[in-house]
């Protein structure tokens, strides 16, 4: 089952990208907030009303928004520590009121000093590979393989991270890095949390908010069909998204090679 | 008869003791992947809730006064109750000593018993907090504090159980879009709880493919609905006329 499946009321994306979530001040009393909206990000609809809504470890706190462009909001309900993730919806207040006319998918904060809450993680190691571009090392701890590229084309092309090279290799090692850990493991719950395991598959959901599969991963002998087109809907989002520039990898890798 | 004593909490040395007395006994008994817990005797648990005693590996903690050890609870609802009482302030949400302390004092209470008259020592975690998202919620005291916290008499939906079981209905109701909000856990008590008998219904813990199971309307329906819906400000009776045909069996049940 996939998003497009679920979504009967044809439900508009409120692209990330034109959304901007900072942690300005955590203390015992509250967490305090700014928003950023580009007003493109709305769906141009008369009787709405927009809310932002706030979650961490079953807990959930909403404000409604009346200043998209700028905004501080003061959540109380959280601890000072509290692992905040949050979610936009313009709701409609008319005649189907109730309906969410749009969404963004889950939206991790930045904090104010600078620091998101996501860390980069897909960092490949270097090594002579021979003829082997780059490769997957499943060997010792299944929930956090090595990840390595082929020393010759980070030299090649001067870094790890360039546009062209990334654009070649990260899709594909995405998609292996997902398949390799749903097979090797039971369910999402023998992920201990900061493996490289865990946190690939928690960027994709909240990344790219495809509807994950309820069904466990059955392991090696068989992946489940489901969890199969979860990883496409991911690489795909993965290969789209706008990562630098308003630009995706495809885009920067035809960039540089102009 | 009560036992009240002062509320204590592990320093950090007590609660690695805890926990190497914990590893060695599972260890020991080379538990299996996937099985309950580890079978031990009354007499090591005795000795691994012993721990709570030391002074060694405890200190006090003056803000929440006493607690009476010698409480038995009916089920978690009831310890949720009492613990909630006891443990008044939100800050010890992150007190991890405090969640191992109590429950060294109630361990009796949270191990399974076996009709070998041995207990079921399970994972450390729910006993010891453990921050992991993927864990935080297994701890069978705190959980218990923290759910009766939330949702006082309605907390019934999930803490209608033996202290010792975290329920597959405990599990599933984790996600953010269930637990935290209201109106489907007012849904739920009306479908899925039998009032008369203070339990959850027969069969509602049935798998996902079984349709008007609590798992379809946690994994797909919900979902679905929170998609096209603002199901935080829609009332549990306005939820339940937009719930698939399905659930509508739980009504006669």
């Amino acid at each position: 089952m996939t998003s497009a499946n679920l979504n009967f009321t044809q439900r508009r994306k409120i692209k990330s990208n034109l959304v901007d979530v900072t942690i300005k001040e955590r203390n015992d009393d509250f967490i305090r907030v700014a928003l950023h909206m580009d007003s493109k990000a709305l769906s141009s609809v008369e009787g709405y009303r927009l809310v932002l809504d706030a979650f961490d470890r079953g807990q959930h706190e909403r404000k409604v928004i009346s200043n998209p462009a700028d905004q501080d909001f003061d959540f109380d309900l959280f601890p000072i520590d509290a692992n905040l993730r949050f979610k936009i919806r313009q709701v409609s207040s008319g005649i189907d009121t109730g309906r969410v006319i749009a969404a963004t998918a889950d939206i991790r904060p930045v904090e104010a000093e600078g620091q998101t809450e996501r860390k980069p993680f897909i960092v490949p190691e270097i090594e002579d590979l021979g003829g082997l571009p780059w490769q997957i090392v499943w060997e010792g701890d299944i929930a956090n393989p090595k990840l390595v590229l082929n020393s010759r084309l980070s030299e090649h092309f001067g870094s790890w991270h360039h546009p062209a090279l990334q654009a070649l290799y990260l899709p594909s090692m995405v998609r292996d890095l997902l398949s390799g850990i749903i097979a090797r493991h039971e369910s999402l719950e023998d992920l201990d949390e900061d493996t490289l395991g865990s946190r690939i598959i928690e960027f994709c959901r909240v990344s790219f908010d495809p509807a994950m599969p309820s069904t466990p991963f059955h392991g090696k002998s068989e992946i489940d069909d489901e969890w199969l087109k979860w990883i496409e809907e991911c690489v795909v989002s993965f290969s789209e998204t706008k990562w630098r520039n308003g630009k995706s990898l495809m885009d920067q890798m035809l960039e540089s090679g102009s | 008869m009560k036992n009240e004593i002062p509320v204590m909490r592990f320093t950090d040395k007590g609660i690695t003791e805890v926990r190497l007395t914990i590893e060695s006994l599972r260890k020991e008994a080379h538990t299996k992947k996937g099985s309950q817990g580890t079978p031990i005797s009354r007499e090591e648990a005795s000795a691994l809730s012993a721990l709570a005693k030391r002074a060694d590996l405890v200190e006090a903690v003056p803000e929440f006064g006493e607690i009476d050890t010698a409480t038995r609870f009916e089920n978690r609802l009831a310890m949720g109750e009492y613990l909630a009482k006891t443990i008044s302030a939100g800050t010890a949400d992150d007190d991890k000593g405090l969640w191992t302390w109590i429950s060294m004092i109630y361990l009796d209470q949270l191990l399974a018993p076996r009709s070998d008259g041995t207990l079921l020592l399970a994972s450390e975690y729910r006993y010891i907090p453990d921050k992991s998202r993927l864990r935080y919620y297994r701890h069978l005291a705190k959980m218990a504090w923290t759910i009766f916290r939330q949702y006082e008499n309605r907390a019934r939906l999930f803490l209608s159980i033996p202290c010792h079981v975290h329920s597959d209905f405990v599990e599933q109701s984790q996600k953010d879009d269930v637990r935290s909000n209201p109106n489907i856990i007012d849904l739920c008590l009306e479908l899925f709880y039998d009032e008369d008998n203070a339990i959850l219904k027969k069969g509602v813990g049935a798998s996902v493919k079984r349709e008007g199971s609590f798992r379809r309307l946690v994994s797909i329906v919900s979902p679905q609905l929170y998609m096209n819906f603002d199901l935080y400000e829609m009332s549990a009776d306005r939820i339940d006329q937009i719930l698939p045909i399905e659930f509508k069996q739980w009504k006669t049940a």
